[in-house]
């Protein structure tokens, strides 16, 4: 018999909880693909409220897509820190347009606080995370196992080409000409990363262009994207412990796993690892942290914002 | 009659044994659950029930082929109860199966009701084959779940036929090996229309291998 014992209770609970989320994570992008939702995808927002720059000077260098972090819940980038380094990356990268209204882990684009059945739910749960509550570890949870989706050799088709489809349309909206050639950026924030390697396969198909990806502190697997893109940057701090999920769960990244598609890349030389030096993943010392500092007086966000210049030659 | 009453009044009938209770027990000992079984009134339900719902959560673990072909809501229904209907008869093909290979091979002469209860409870671990739908760990899962049962229907056949592990192995490998024959031969047709009852349900052909699906198409614009 179920014993009344709370503690065993509360696990219970969560063991159930963990079940239901795994296996429903993959509903949303199965009945896109199925067409249960008759096409339907949330529009991205006409005015973004991030100061971002969309339109730059005549001659655009690059299109930088921006994929945030399992943290995020809205198609809007809203985290401050992620704000703050898109606006620094504009700045840094004159010539490139950046694409921000991205919700990476929905195919169809909804956010996670809005026009769904649990809406209600996901809206106490970002206003618990903006109280420094448990909101945050629920949300990420969520948007974890649609990296799982994506990196799922069954799943991942089908969630790669939505991932496709959402970055295909802001791109035409940020005024991307499909053949003009420009190179397009994916910066892929921690699972942002899988969701840039999983639809590059398709985004190359249809551009026609050059894709880099660019994970920071990207969790990613071995993903047939690698050898559609031109280059893959790993971003990585020592105290990243996050970006570790891709190298222990993936099969794929295993060193003995030599002809799988990321060893196939190494090998190839098209996989460069940037080390960011005592960084974390997020948070106070972070990637986007502006407040701790390297060695020579630089912020961490100055640092990331200076390494993907450098990538970008700027 | 007041001779009988009193040993009449110590006699107490079975109870039925729900499906939760005989899950319970599977997992406390696979021999267990079958002598729980054997002597419960509802046997024969009850191992149809354990069939039927481990048919069920194996459509819907695998019903990713279904998305992956576009069914419609209702389509998909269909389909899934036409996928439990052929799990069902997948599972008298293999009892049947199996206990042919016990009679002629090893000369263990059992009826077939106790060879349908070995198997039929051998199936409990595939109750949980919805976990397939998990990402990325769910296949996996599914592997495991296949594994378990094969290791309960040896243990269960070693008790119910009374084997030795060998030979339970070998009755259930040579079972496997009649069942792939006959996929091969005479049980062509019986594919086939397998298949067209499958696609009629679907309302379409189904594709099953996903590769053909995804790497035919191009990527979704929707523009």
């Amino acid at each position: 018999m179920l014993s009344l014992d709370p503690i065993y209770t509360i696990l219970l609970i969560i063991l159930l909880w963990f079940l239901l989320s795994a296996i429903s994570a993959p509903f949303e992008a199965l009945g896109w693909w199925a067409g249960w939702y008759g096409g339907e995808v949330e529009p991205t927002v006409d005015t973004p409220s991030a100061p971002v720059r969309r339109s730059p000077a005549l001659n655009v260098s690059h299109y930088i897509v921006f994929l945030t972090g399992i943290a995020g819940a809205e198609q809007e980038v809203y985290l401050p820190r992620e704000k703050e380094f898109l606006r620094r990356v504009a700045d840094k990268v004159t010539g490139a347009v950046i694409v921000d209204d991205i919700f990476p882990y929905s195919v169809i684009n909804r956010a996670l606080t809005h026009q769904r059945f649990f809406a209600w739910f996901w809206r106490y749960t970002v206003r618990r995370k903006e109280r420094g509550g448990w909101g945050g570890f629920l949300i990420n949870f969520r948007n974890l196992f649609q990296v799982a989706v994506s990196a799922d050799f069954r799943y991942g088709p089908m969630y790669n080409q939505g991932s496709t489809a959402l970055i295909l349309r802001s791109l035409k909206r940020y005024g991307y000409v499909v053949g003009s050639g420009i190179p397009v950026v994916l910066i892929g924030y921690s699972g942002g990363g899988q969701i840039a390697l999983g639809s590059a396969t398709y985004l190359k198909r249809q551009l026609k262009a050059p894709i880099y990806v660019i994970g920071l502190g990207g969790v990613m697997c071995s993903d047939v994207g690698l050898e559609h893109i031109e280059h893959l940057y790993y971003i990585r701090g020592r105290r990243d412990t996050v970006h570790l999920i891709g190298p222990i769960f993936f099969p794929g990244r295993w060193p003995m796993m030599s002809g799988s598609y990321w060893n196939q890349a190494k090998a190839n030389g098209k996989i460069t690892v940037i080390d960011m030096g005592q960084m974390r993943h997020n948070g106070p010392g972070g990637y986007l942290d502006d407040d701790s500092f390297t060695e020579n007086g630089q912020s961490y966000l100055d640092t990331t914002v200076a390494t993907i210049g450098g990538i970008l030659g700027v | 009659m007041d001779v009988l009453a009193f040993p009449l009044s110590l006699w107490q009938p079975p109870e039925p044994v729900s499906l939760w209770e005989i899950v319970i027990a599977f997992f406390n000992s696979n021999v267990q659950a079958f002598t729980v079984a054997l002597e419960s009134p509802n046997r024969n339900l009850l191992v149809l029930q354990i069939v039927a719902l481990a048919g069920f959560s194996e459509a819907i673990g695998q019903c990713v082929a279904l998305f992956a072909n576009r069914v419609s809501p209702l389509r998909f229904v269909m389909s899934l109860g036409v996928s439990v209907v052929f799990f069902i008869l997948g599972y008298l093909v293999w009892v049947v199966s199996l206990w042919l290979v016990a009679d002629w091979i090893f000369n263990r002469h059992v009826s077939l009701w106790l060879a349908g209860a070995a198997v039929g409870l051998s199936y409990i671990p595939l109750i949980f084959s919805f976990l397939a739908l998990m990402p990325y760990f769910g296949y996996p899962v599914l592997r495991l779940l296949n594994v378990w049962a094969a290791v309960a229907l040896v243990n269960i056949l070693r008790f119910s036929f009374e084997f030795e592990v060998w030979q339970a192995v070998l009755c259930a490998a040579i079972g496997l090996g009649i069942i792939f024959a006959l996929r091969l031969t005479i049980g062509k047709p019986v594919l086939w229309l397998m298949r067209r009852l499958r696609n009629a349900a679907a309302g379409k052909p189904l594709q099953l291998d996903l590769a053909k699906i995804f790497y035919s198409n191009e990527a979704n614009d929707e523009e």
